[in-house]
C-alpha cells in the first residue's frame, strides 16, 4: 500500500532491494557481511550516505548468489544507483544538494494507482514542474500503474528525480507479467482494449519526452519514461 | 446506504459533484447510482461536475464519458462541467477525446444549457402541436 521508505535504516533498504533477487536470509547475510567488511556502522551511513566501498562488497555477494546473468546485471545497475543515497529528512548537509532517493510504489490493487499518482505529482512539484506537467505525469503513472492492475499485477513504479543530463522525473514501471505480445499494434494507437481506451502505454508515451519499453513472455515488462523541465 | 459521491436533485436536474479523488471502485460505484437515481427521480438533465478532480486518466475519462452515454440512453441530456485546463490539455495531448459528450465551462453554464435544451424541447412540442392541428383541419377531422 504504501511506499517503501527506508525508514528503519539503511542497510534494512539495501537488504529489501537485494531480497527482489535473493531471498530474504541470503540478502540479509550479505549486506551485515559487507557492512562489517567496509566497516561501516549505520550511523557512518546516515551521515554520509551509502559509501560506494559498500556497494562494492554487496555487488560481489551478488556475483556469487545470484545465479541468472540478467538478474546479475540489473541487480548490480541498482546498487550502483544507491551510491551516496541517504534517508530523507535526517540528511547532514545543506538540504537542497540532498539527492532524493527513489520512491518505489508496489502496485496491487487499485488504491495502489491513486497513491502512485498523486506521490508522482507530489516529486513533480517538487522538482519545479508546471501544474499542467506536473498534472502530465501524474496522468502517466496513472496509465501505467492501471495496466499493471489490469494485466500484470503485482508490480511496482518507481519514480526518481532526475538531475542529469537535465533536471526532470523518470517513471519506472514494472511488473512480472505474460509481457506484452501485441506491442506494434498497441504503439499505433489504433488498438481498443475492453477495458480501456488502449491509451495506457501510447497516451503514456505522448505525454512524456523519453519512453523505452523492454517486455518479453518470461521476463515481465518494464516501461521507463522521462519528462524533462523546460 | 451510504454514498461517497452525493447525487443531488435540483429543480428538473441531477447534479453530480465529485471532489473528492476518484478510484475505480467510486467510479463503478458511480455509475450503478446514478442510474437508479435517474430511475427514482425522472430528471431533465445530469450534470456532472468534474472541477474538483485532480487527475482523470483514461480509465476513468472513459468511465465518465459512459455515464453521461449511459443515461443519454435512459433519455436524460448530460453535461460534463468544470474541466481543468491542464487536465484538458492531457487529455488531448494522449489523444482521448469525449466525443458524444457535452461539455461546459462550469456548473453555470452546464445548467444554462440544460435550461436552454428544455426550453427548445417545448417550442418544438409546441410546433408539432401546431402542425399536427393544422394538417387535421386541412383533412376535414377533428383535432
Amino acid at each position: 500500500m504504501n511506499a517503501v521508505e527506508p525508514s528503519s535504516g539503511l542497510s534494512s533498504y539495501l537488504q529489501e532491494v537485494m531480497s527482489e533477487y535473493l531471498s530474504d536470509v541470503v540478502a540479509g547475510g550479505i549486506v551485515k557481511f559487507a557492512m562489517k567488511r567496509a566497516a561501516h556502522s549505520e550511523e557512518a551511513m546516515l551521515q554520509e550516505g551509502i559509501p560506494e566501498s559498500l556497494v562494492s562488497k554487496l555487488k560481489r555477494g551478488i556475483d556469487i548468489f545470484v545465479e541468472d546473468a540478467n538478474k546479475r546485471s540489473d541487480c548490480r545497475a541498482r546498487l550502483d544507483q544507491l551510491v551516496g543515497y541517504k534517508l530523507m529528512g535526517v540528511s547532514a548537509g545543506p538540504a537542497k544538494q540532498t539527492p532524493e532517493g527513489p520512491s518505489v510504489v508496489p502496485i496491487d490493487d487499485e488504491d495502489d494507482i491513486v497513491y502512485a499518482r498523486n506521490k508522482a505529482k507530489q516529486l513533480a512539484e517538487k522538482v519545479g514542474f508546471s501544474r499542467s506537467d506536473q498534472i502530465k505525469i501524474a496522468t502517466a503513472v496513472s496509465e501505467l500503474a492501471r495496466n499493471i492492475i489490469k494485466y500484470a499485477r503485482p508490480g511496482k513504479i518507481k519514480i526518481q528525480v532526475l538531475e542529469q543530463p537535465s533536471s526532470g522525473i523518470r517513471i519506472e514501471a514494472e511488473d512480472k507479467g505474460q509481457g506484452i505480445k501485441n506491442l506494434d499494434e498497441i504503439m499505433e494507437g489504433g488498438y481498443e482494449s475492453k477495458t480501456g481506451l488502449g491509451l495506457g502505454i501510447v497516451g503514456c508515451k505522448r505525454l512524456m519526452d523519453n519512453f523505452n519499453i523492454r517486455t518479453g513472455e518470461y521476463m515481465g515488462t518494464t516501461i521507463t519514461a522521462d519528462k524533462y523541465r523546460g | 446506504m451510504a454514498r461517497n459521491i452525493p447525487i443531488i436533485k435540483i429543480y428538473d436536474n441531477l447534479l453530480v459533484s465529485i471532489q473528492i479523488e476518484l478510484s475505480d471502485h467510486l467510479v463503478n460505484e458511480l455509475k450503478d447510482n446514478i442510474t437508479d437515481e435517474i430511475q427514482n427521480t425522472n430528471p431533465k438533465g445530469l450534470i456532472i461536475e468534474v472541477s474538483g478532480i485532480d487527475i482523470l486518466d483514461s480509465y476513468i475519462a472513459r468511465s465518465i464519458r459512459d455515464i453521461s452515454q449511459i443515461a443519454k440512453l435512459m433519455g436524460v441530456r448530460s453535461v460534463i462541467s468544470g474541466l481543468d485546463p491542464a487536465m484538458a490539455v492531457t487529455l488531448v495531448e494522449m489523444g482521448l477525446y469525449l466525443t458524444g459528450t457535452d461539455t461546459a465551462l462550469n456548473l453555470e453554464a452546464a445548467i444554462y444549457m440544460l435550461e436552454e435544451n428544455k426550453r427548445g424541447q417545448e417550442i418544438d412540442l409546441e410546433e408539432i402541436m401546431d402542425e399536427v392541428t393544422h394538417s387535421n383541419r386541412e383533412r376535414g377531422t377533428r383535432p
